[in-house]
């Protein structure tokens, strides 16, 4: 099998192969791809991404998780698992682990034979149409002029508030936030809090490939910060209501504490989708 | 020995309560030593208003802020001031004074405290547009305590029978003011309780400057235009403590903050810390004025002199690093002329205190060393 590393410059040869998604998503900091083909005939046999997670973080490990994997067979599938390994940043990784829903038998075995382990859990995404949205309570009071939508504001002032954002730590679920254009996310649901000419919180959505919304940052100063959060997710559900169908789904990912206890005071009682979920543990020693 | 503490405790409670006690030598002695304070602290207030420069100015919100809350106290020294000495007026005659100025002396004593609580939130996060929303209608329990006050005046000075429930009426609106005075007091505190879980920036305010002589003016009325004076330039003194750490010309923090500031985080035992050097040979006005404009919210600038700034930052990936530096390369070509400025970061070793990591920094500054440009 022939393994070759995708990039900005090659992907669109495989286009055909995986979700159109990557072929922009591979051009992210801390994107990558390999994809396999087979020797004779040049088929795209098995395809893998991965996401890069805290590699600036001295206070975390430096992890990888995998974003979305294909295998035609399970033998091709775990050899290509395995090739992640001689990835030269890879050194750094001590943490391999995937949440994939709807994982065919085949990715499952190839999985388990490169070494992962596998359990069926509750995935950490929690969904919630447009119409439950607007039921809640948030989605009643009248929204403050201070909160704008991501089309009203400047290239400028949309950099500005993402580096307040990084500043504080704050990069939400997208690790290469400062890297990323304003472009990417959906101008009229994403929104911003201008207060004292500058922008000073940001909610920033983005839809994904299959065509769910996905609430990507959530970020206000202080003073009253929680307040000004609230301000943001009224107006997001107001246009929402107004724009989308109320059968459109919003993913909300509980990546870390805060999100989680957020998602079970606006959805008590709901829960993740089933995922498979699994790891395997990196040391030097694993390295081939 | 138990008549005694009866007595005492007696003239406690007229002292609270703003009457005249049994013991002559004490009423004497409130009476005069009040005029003294509220006479000493006005002078104070009015040396304040008049010397200091920057409330002089008025240039900053803080000081406009500043400037009001002093004007507010010191009208109401003159009218306790004005009280003390109304005993020349006929007595039908000074009861309508004083009562009409007592008033007037209570609107402008919870406007004072309401002040100052503003004082405490701009100085704290340093937001016009949050001063504005939140305080809005902060003056209506005011306006409804004063509207209860005016009831009463009318009523004991027109041809209305005093009743008992006239008398019940006085006493709930005396109750009523000394509830808002202590929610604005306590809203402060909040404040300041909720600014240090959230950052661990230096803050430099002493709500105990306030509040102290404020308590001390509620158990004795007869002080509280003087307490509330001498509260305010306490106050006043406690926040110009930050001027000392300012750069007039740039209104960034200057090199003496660096060491205060280390002292404070190795006290609380802070740790972690990068700066973002910067240097501008000969562009300093243009640099100075694209940090303000572009500076992440709640990060604080240094100037060092010699056209080198410092952006301070508890935690800093490389990425956001690179994001500033982005930011603040662009803005500096687009000026006219475009200059490019350079760029460093140095970051505090885990095992560094911060007063090392100062002393390391002003070094690595003063020593010219030049920012080898953007970092990876």
């Amino acid at each position: 099998m022939i393994v070759t590393e995708l990039s900005a410059e090659n992907i669109r040869t495989y286009r055909d192969h995986f979700p159109a998604v990557f072929i922009d998503e591979i051009e992210r900091e801390y994107y990558r791809g390999l994809v396999g083909e087979d020797e004779s005939t040049h088929g795209v046999k098995t395809a893998v991404f991965w996401e890069l997670k805290n590699t600036e973080d001295d206070n975390a490990q430096t992890e990888a998780e995998i974003q979305w994997f294909f295998a035609e067979n399970a033998k091709d599938g775990a050899a290509l698992l395995k090739e992640i390994e001689l990835v030269p940043e890879f050194d750094e990784i001590r943490r391999l682990f995937y949440e994939l829903p709807d994982l065919g038998s085949v990715e499952k075995e190839a999985l388990a034979a490169a070494g992962f382990s596998a359990e069926e859990a509750e995935g950490r995404d929690v969904y919630a149409t447009i119409g439950e949205l607007s039921t809640l309570n948030l989605a009643i009071n009248k929204v403050p002029d201070y909160i704008k939508p991501l089309k009203e504001i400047s290239s400028q002032q949309f950099k500005s508030g993402v580096m307040t954002s990084v500043f504080h730590g704050r990069y939400g679920l997208l690790e290469d936030l400062p890297f990323l254009p304003m472009t990417r996310f959906e101008p009229e649901l994403s929104c911003c809090m201008i207060t004292d000419a500058h922008v000073n919180g940001l909610l920033l959505v983005d839809r994904q490939m299959s065509g769910d919304y996905r609430v990507e940052l959530l970020f206000a100063m202080q003073p009253e910060a929680n307040i000004h959060l609230l301000q943001m997710m009224r107006y997001a559900v107001r246009v929402a209501s107004k724009l989308c169908a109320p059968d459109e789904k919003v993913q909300f990912r509980r990546h870390n504490k805060a999100s989680a206890q957020l998602v079970g005071k606006l959805f008590p009682g709901k829960k993740g989708i089933p995922v498979l979920r699994g790891v395997k543990k990196c040391t030097q020693g694993d390295l081939l | 020995m138990g008549e005694t503490f009866k007595d005492f405790g007696q003239m406690l409670a007229d002292i609270i309560l703003y009457a005249s006690t049994q013991n002559d030598a004490v009423n004497y002695f409130l009476y005069y030593s009040s005029i003294i304070l509220t006479f000493s602290a006005a002078v104070g207030l009015i040396f304040l208003l008049i010397l200091h420069p920057r409330i002089r100015k008025r240039e900053r919100p803080e000081d406009k802020f500043m400037f009001w809350e002093c004007v507010l106290v010191l009208i109401l020294a003159g009218l306790d001031l004005f009280g003390s000495f109304a005993g020349f007026l006929p007595l039908d005659v000074m009861l309508f004074v004083v009562n009409y100025f007592s008033i007037v002396s209570e609107f402008l004593y919870m406007l004072a405290i309401m002040q100052w609580m503003v004082f405490v939130d701009y100085s704290l996060y340093h937001s016009k547009d949050h001063i504005r929303r939140c305080y809005k209608f902060a003056i209506l329990p005011i306006l409804v305590v004063m509207g209860f006050e005016i009831v009463q005046f009318i009523t004991f000075h027109g041809p209305f029978e005093i009743t008992d429930a006239l008398i019940t009426l006085v006493d709930v609106t005396k109750v009523l003011e000394i509830v808002v005075e202590y929610l604005f007091v306590l809203r402060a505190v909040q404040l300041v309780v909720s600014y240090r879980k959230e950052t661990r920036q230096p803050r430099f305010l002493s709500l105990g400057a306030f509040i102290v002589p404020f308590i001390i003016g509620m158990l004795i009325r007869s002080y509280d235009a003087a307490m509330m004076a001498i509260g305010v330039l306490l106050t006043c003194v406690a926040a110009s403590r930050r001027d000392w750490y300012l750069d007039r010309e740039t209104n960034f923090y200057n090199r003496r903050f660096l060491q205060y500031l280390a002292t404070y985080r190795d006290r609380n035992r802070y740790v972690g810390g990068n700066v973002i050097l910067m240097k501008a040979p000969g562009r300093k006005e243009d640099m100075a004025r694209i940090l303000k404009e572009s500076k992440p919210g709640g990060s604080s600038l240094v100037f060092m002199g010699d056209d080198t700034f410092l952006l301070l930052s508890e935690s800093l990936r490389g990425s956001a690093v690179k994001m500033a530096v982005m930011v603040f390369t662009e803005a500096a070509e687009a000026c006219d002329p475009p200059f490019t400025p350079a760029f460093e970061t140095i970051k505090q070793g885990r095992n560094e205190s911060a007063e090392a990591f100062v002393v390391r920094l002003t070094n690595e500054v003063e020593n010219g060393v030049t920012p080898k440009g953007v970092t990876s």
